[in-house]
């Protein structure tokens, strides 16, 4: 017991915070993600005309997209993931040290 | 140049834009540096090509492409669709459609060459971008197709419907007689006043669902842009996180416990 305890008390607070904000935000996002893809799908397999129609319609808009309109986004996006990157190695240069 | 309804066509009294798009509809590759007589004398020359092809072999390029078109449509609107065809696989072409395709498409091609040679120089044409735009449509359009047609195969293709010629009052007096001529003439006139009204109203109709389909496009593209802003900041906060873990670990690590 009074071993647990002073393990508990080397914990550091802020990789332990840092580890729990990773698993929290991931759980929370995946099962938001989930749920919506859920409702989704349970919507559109019903059987029935209308269900029919908006799924090609749903297609055809899915299939319609631009994507070079987005361009500048996905830059960005690509370079904000390299500069992660470089973070989460920099962590590991750190700590080789 | 004369067009298929008797009008000529001016080339040099045409808008440079809608000789652009012509050049467009011709199979003709349109430079970002092209001046406005060079576009004309190319758009009529290729005019030329395109009135010394055979209409049967361009029909048969139609046809197999699967594009409405009537039976009795001229070599230049034939043309206009085929120039719909982008970056499609070429089986199933007959030797003499690859052949106009080919010269449709400024292609050399040499004196002794095989249905193969053929096959190969166009998709050489397209080039890498096309080699990936016809695997990726191969597979959307398997899963698409398995998706919404399930195992129905396609029919057989179908003309679209000629487009028929009034006879006059007095042919229809005299193949008919008075009244029934003058009657069937009246009920001629009121079918035309009924079919413009119904045109009126399918192109109403049309326009409305263009205005709809362009909100829904600009709605669609308005949530992209905002899930996209979504994880551009989820990126920015994690990599402030990333940065005050960073520092933390490089005081830990070097000043604190040197």
């Amino acid at each position: 017991m009074g071993e647990l305890f002073s393990q508990l008390v080397r914990v550091d607070l802020f990789f332990l915070f840092r580890r729990l904000l990773v698993i929290v935000c991931s759980v929370y996002a995946a099962v938001r993600l989930g749920q919506s893809a859920w409702r989704w799908f349970n919507y559109l397999i019903q059987p029935g005309r209308s269900h029919e129609l908006l799924r090609n319609y749903l297609a055809v808009y899915v299939l319609s997209i631009r994507f070079r309109r987005f361009m500048k986004d996905y830059m960005q996006i690509g370079a904000l993931v390299g500069v992660l990157a470089v973070m989460i190695w920099l962590h590991g240069l750190v700590r080789a040290g | 140049m004369v067009e298929p309804g008797g009008e000529q066509l001016r080339l040099d009294q045409m808008p440079f834009e809608e000789l652009k798009t012509l050049a467009g509809q011709l199979l003709l590759p349109v430079p970002v540096s092209v001046d406005r007589e060079r576009l004309a004398s190319a758009i009529q020359l290729r005019l030329q090509l395109i009135d010394r092809l055979d209409r049967e072999v361009l029909l048969s390029i139609v046809v197999w492409a699967q594009h409405p078109v009537a039976r009795s449509a001229d070599n230049r609107a034939l043309v206009r669709e085929i120039s719909q065809l982008k970056f499609v696989r070429y089986d199933g072409l007959s030797f003499d459609g690859l052949i106009a395709l080919a010269q449709l498409k400024g292609l050399n091609i040499p004196a002794a060459v095989s249905e193969h040679d053929l096959r190969a120089m166009l998709m050489q044409r397209d080039g890498l971008g096309g080699w990936f735009a016809r695997k990726r449509r191969a597979i959307v359009g398997r899963l698409l197709g398995k998706l919404f047609e399930g195992a129905n195969d396609c029919g057989d293709y179908q003309f679209l419907p000629e487009s028929h010629v009034e006879a006059s009052l007095r042919h229809k007096i005299e193949q008919q007689g008075v009244m029934s001529g003058i009657a069937s003439k009246l009920r001629g006139a009121a079918d035309d006043y009924i079919n413009v009204k119904l045109d009126e109203i399918e192109s109403r109709i049309d326009k409305k669902l263009d205005q709809i389909d362009r909100r829904l496009a600009e709605w669609r593209d308005r949530e992209i842009a905002n899930r996209l802003k979504i994880i551009k900041l989820t990126l920015i906060g994690s990599i402030i996180v990333a940065v005050i873990s960073l520092i933390y670990t490089f005081i830990v690590r070097f000043v604190t416990s040197p």
